[in-house]
């Protein structure tokens, strides 16, 4: 068994592949041709040889026993012996009897016999012989035996016996055997030879398609395929050309959107970090320098927001079209002056990470150096209006720049760097640029981490809402709260707005955190209303976030109506830019939820640039005055007359007025002397929470104290 | 005579010495009967090389084989003194003795027998009693020249008082009185001859008889013997000097007590000694010449 499997493994590795297998078979056929025909030749050989040998013993027989007639006729032994020796003389010759009639020895040349045999020799031959009176034969291994009968006028007289020697005709034999092995082992060569030309020759394209299409699977999808062989080998390398070009096609499709984006056509973050760890891993070691821009657009969302998701995107394209021009511009003109076509292999690549995040590899740099003016460049040339459908936008980025190798190992770290550093530079007041450092880095860390954080604190409803009192100035009455926002993170305590709504902005996490205020503060004012303070009005900051989202109205009346609140109590406060770049849908839902009874106040009047004119199409019904111009009152006139004049203009509007930010006793005073509205600040209460704002209202019910409100103190102290 | 003659003298009797030593070195010659002169000549050589060796202190410096084809050269080679020793059958020697004169010296033994005779052998149980009977039968001899096989039976049969003529062949017939013969060509064929019923009788020497009788007992018996005669003769030339006669004798009669001699005697021929005619020259080639004598008158076509 185990010779089998290793006869037939043997076999499986001559027979493996087309080209071997035909070989084989061809080779086997001609090979059996070829043993055939010399086979045939060798028996046809042979056996002329033995007739040859049959032949000449006949002739030889034949003479001899005519001739011998007489002489046995006579007894002539002398003669008898001298036509022996001429027999004899022939080499093939074994031995030579001449026999009397009854088969008796007469001469014999024959060493192995007897001196004198006088009784005849018991011999088959002789006695057929002698029976018949024909010749006869046979044949031993090494000789053949033949007996003449002797005859003189037909009278039978004798016999002429004699054996010729085989070696002669098995040495011929030999030969033919060897000649007609040469010549088959030639023939089985040439039939090998030809068999393989032969299949090398009707594999060649079959070798030169399997080629190919290896070729095509190691990534050479760009080569020239042509079989001329008018045959279905050419029909099918027609197709796999077809096929290569098809999957070419598709290779690159697959590329493009692998590796490109499909809204801007610059390369994707995907082609980004393989590009740029590819560069990491080969300047490895060498003194190789390179930089990571990293582009943020500043206020993206609000053209989001504004304008909608199109004109979003219209204009991101129009920013990454004109972002590509201006740093090859740049970077051409004024650092390396590239040739067009060496540009797209080593210039500077802009790719697009997604939403508004760009960036720019910038390698082979000579001097890091450069960098900052080829940053500069770049924010230059993009501070030209983008005229995106029928709106002017004025854009700006912030660039964040980190160099390698110093600022990372990794595509990641650079990333990660090159990110912070951008962070860096929208603290720093927006479109500049910053290099990377690490307190940067840890600053960035720390905002990444609180966005997780906040994210995982709405899952976890760590978000809780305080209330600040507003009082009327008129009678210190409690007329409205204004809910705030408070995240009681578990390891940081209660952070305020300021300290996560940046944080929120950026991880677009506004509208949930509104969401959570809206639903918690209309819950708390149900309570109020059902315990018999039904006049507190409910003030809810609201952003531009909200007021974008379409759907938001719609949500929000239908929360109102859930807790069964009456929508009039609620006032919506949105800051002075809002409230002056209304957007359509702003606008629209502005409208349908004053509809319905809810108020509007446009919160920290006085700090923006508001348009008048404006101010008074918009149907709001409130103002607050910004905290920043209640603080000079008693200590700056000017304060104290600017403060009088927007009390004046509100009331020509026909505004209710709520001063912010009332912290001394010399500014309650003042104000009661303006004919303000109401007040909120820490000098009346700090914000509290829902159960203590509660017990706030009535525990002042309760004492009935209605009376100096000057004098009352917030119950957190 | 005065000194200087004697001193002459002297020198004049010691050149002669010399010069008479020097015409006594002289070649010995051996003849034979042979057409295969080659073959003959080697068969001597053994002979000639031992005589040379030890004729040398009898003044004989070299010693040669002429062989010649036939009885009549010898003859004339032994008369005109070329020819110095001669040895062959005894029949043959007494030709040579009666045309060249030449003298019978000592027999040889060759093949180990010292002497042989002929044999008229019949089929044991022909009806044939004595030679009479062979009146009107047919004999086959050996070969016309064959001592044994034709001349001593042949004449036996005719000193029985047969008359022989040879016939052609076995199947010619034999005329009245007389007793045909056949030659066969051999003692062998004779014999199958005889054993096969083609002749009534067969002449052959003694050593064959006995051979075919040993490989065919019973088949065969013997009618009649001739006379014993040896089996080979050495002859000497007449011209021969006696001394040098008597020292060839000594010679080869003692090679059988010598090694050299006795290796001389095995190469040839298996020769076992050389000895004097038993019966003197005279008995021994007495019946020797009548037989030639005999064999003389017998017809031959």
């Amino acid at each position: 068994m185990q010779i089998w499997s290793r006869m037939r493994s043997g076999f499986n590795a001559l027979t493996r592949g087309f080209r071997r297998r035909l070989t084989f078979i061809f080779g086997a056929v001609i090979c059996c041709f070829a043993i055939t025909a010399t086979g045939i030749n060798f028996l046809s050989q042979q056996r002329l040889a033995e007739e040859g040998l049959a032949a000449r013993a006949d002739q030889l027989g034949r003479l001899v026993s005519e001739v011998t007639g007489s002489y046995v006729y006579d007894m002539r032994f002398k003669q008898l012996e001298i036509l022996y020796q001429e027999v004899q003389r022939r080499e093939d010759i074994s031995f030579v009897h001449f026999l009397d009639e009854d088969g008796t020895l007469l001469v014999s040349g024959d060493i192995s016999q007897p001196e004198l045999v006088l009784e005849p020799m018991p011999d088959l031959l002789v006695d057929l012989t002698r029976r018949t009176q024909k010749p006869q034969s046979r044949q031993t291994q090494d000789m053949a035996e033949y007996a003449y009968p002797i005859l003189l006028n037909n009278e039978y007289l004798g016999i002429l016996r004699f054996g010729i020697k085989l070696d002669r005709l098995q040495a011929s034999i030999s030969q033919i055997v060897w000649g007609n092995l040469l010549l088959g082992l030639f023939f089985a060569g040439l039939g090998i030879l030809v068999s393989f030309l032969f299949s090398e020759q009707l594999t060649r394209p079959l070798r030169i398609l399997v080629s190919s299409v290896d070729r095509a699977a190691k990534g050479d999808l760009d080569q020239k395929l042509s079989l001329k062989t008018n045959d279905e080998f050419e029909s099918l390398s027609s197709s796999i050309g077809t096929m290569l070009g098809s999957l070419r096609a598709n290779i690159n499709e697959i590329h493009t959107l692998a590796y490109f984006d499909t809204l801007t056509g610059l390369r994707n973050r995907t082609w980004f970090m393989t590009h740029l760890a590819n560069m990491l891993q080969f300047a490895e070691g060498a003194d190789k320098k390179a930089a990571v821009l990293f582009l943020d657009i500043d206020n993206f969302k609000d053209i989001n927001d504004s304008k909608g998701h199109h004109a979003g995107d219209q204009f991101l394209k129009h920013f990454a079209g004109r972002l590509d021009d201006c740093v090859k511009a740049s970077w051409q003109n004024n650092f390396n002056n590239l040739p067009p076509e060496k540009f797209q292999e080593s210039g500077p690549a802009v790719c697009r990470l997604g939403g508004d995040e760009f960036t720019i590899l910038v390698t082979d740099l000579v001097e890091t150096e450069v960098v900052s003016g080829f940053a500069s460049d770049v924010l230059q040339m993009l501070e030209k209006p983008f005229l995106v459908e029928e709106y002017e936008f004025l854009a700006s980025c912030s660039i964040g720049i980190a160099l390698v190798p110093q600022d990372g190992e990794t595509a990641v770290d650079i990333l990660k760097a090159a990110d912070a550093a951008m962070y860096q530079a929208k603290n720093s007041g927006r479109a500049t640029y910053c290099y990377y450092d690490e307190e940067q880095a840890n600053a960035a860390i720390r905002r990444i981490e609180l966005a997780r954080d906040l994210r995982l604190g709405l899952e976890a409803d760590e978000m809780e809402v305080y209330f600040q009192p507003i009082l009327s100035v008129d009678n210190s009455e409690i007329v409205g709260a204004e809910a705030l926002a408070r995240w009681d993170h578990p390891e940081k305590g209660m952070l305020a707005p300021d300290e996560f709504l940046d944080v929120a902005s950026e991880s677009n996490l506004m509208h949930d955190i509104s969401k959570v205020v809206f639903r918690k503060a209309l819950k708390q004012a149900k309570l109020w209303n059902n315990a018999g303070r039904g006049d507190i009005r409910l003030c809810v900051n609201i952003s531009l976030f909200d007021l974008a989202e379409i759907g938001f109205s719609v949500w929000l009346l239908k929360e109102i109506k859930e807790t069964g609140l009456s929508p009039s109590l609620l006032e919506l406060e949105i800051n002075e830019r809002t409230a002056m770049n209304q957007t359509d849908v702003v606008e629209a839902q502005i409208l349908r939820l004053k509809s319905v009874g809810i108020r509007f106040a446009i919160d920290d009047f006085g700090i923006g640039y508001s348009n008048l004119a404006r101010l008074k199409q918009l149907a709001f019904d409130c103002l607050k005055i910004d905290r920043s111009l209640v603080q000079g009152i008693g200590e700056d006139e000017e304060a104290e007359r600017l403060l009088v004049s927007l009390l004046s203009m509100a009331d020509g509007l026909e505004l209710d007025t709520v001063l912010e930010g009332i912290e001394t006793d010399r500014q309650l005073n003042f104000i009661q002397t303006t004919g303000a509205n109401s007040v909120q600040g820490y000098a009346l209460a700090h914000p509290m929470n829902g159960a203590d704002f509660y017990n706030w209202i009535f525990r002042r019910d309760q004492n009935n104290y209605a009376g100096k409100i000057l004098n009352e103190n917030s119950p957190s102290g | 005579m005065g000194m200087k003659q004697f001193i002459f003298a002297a020198i004049g009797v010691l050149l002669s010495g010399v010069i008479c030593s020097a015409a006594f070195a002289e070649t010995l010659v051996v003849g034979s009967i042979s057409s295969n002169i080659k073959k003959e000549t080697g068969r001597f050589a053994p002979l000639t090389a031992y005589l040379a060796e030890e004729l040398q202190d009898a003044g004989i410096s070299e010693v040669e084989i002429k062989v010649l084809p036939n009885s009549e050269t010898m003859s004339e080679a032994l008369i005109a003194g070329d020819v110095d020793l001669f040895i062959d059958s005894p029949l043959i020697a007494a030709q040579m003795v009666r045309s060249a004169d030449a003298v019978p010296m000592l027999r040889r033994w060759k093949d180990g027998v010292p002497e042989y005779h002929s044999v008229i052998m019949i089929a044991a149980d022909s009806s044939i009693e004595n030679l009479n009977d062979l009146t009107g039968k047919l004999v086959a001899f050996q070969h016309a020249d064959s001592s044994s096989g034709f001349v001593i039976p042949a004449a036996h049969l005719k000193q029985a008082g047969l008359s022989l003529v040879e016939i052609d062949s076995v199947r010619g017939g034999v005329s009245k009185g007389q007793t045909g013969f056949v030659f066969s060509g051999s003692d062998k064929y004779s014999v199958t001859l005889l054993s096969k019923g083609w002749v009534d009788a067969a002449g052959t020497d003694n050593k064959t008889y006995e051979e075919m009788n040993r490989d065919n007992p019973g088949k065969f018996r013997v009618l009649s013997r001739s006379v014993s005669v040896p089996r080979h003769v050495v002859l000497h030339a007449a011209h021969m000097e006696p001394e040098l006669v008597s020292k060839i004798s000594g010679v080869l009669m003692d090679a059988e007590t010598l090694p050299s001699g006795q290796k001389m005697l095995k190469e040839f021929d298996n020769t076992v000694k050389f000895d004097p005619f038993p019966g003197g020259v005279d008995g021994t080639f007495q019946p020797i010449y009548e037989i030639l004598d005999i064999a003389s008158t017998i017809e031959r076509p």
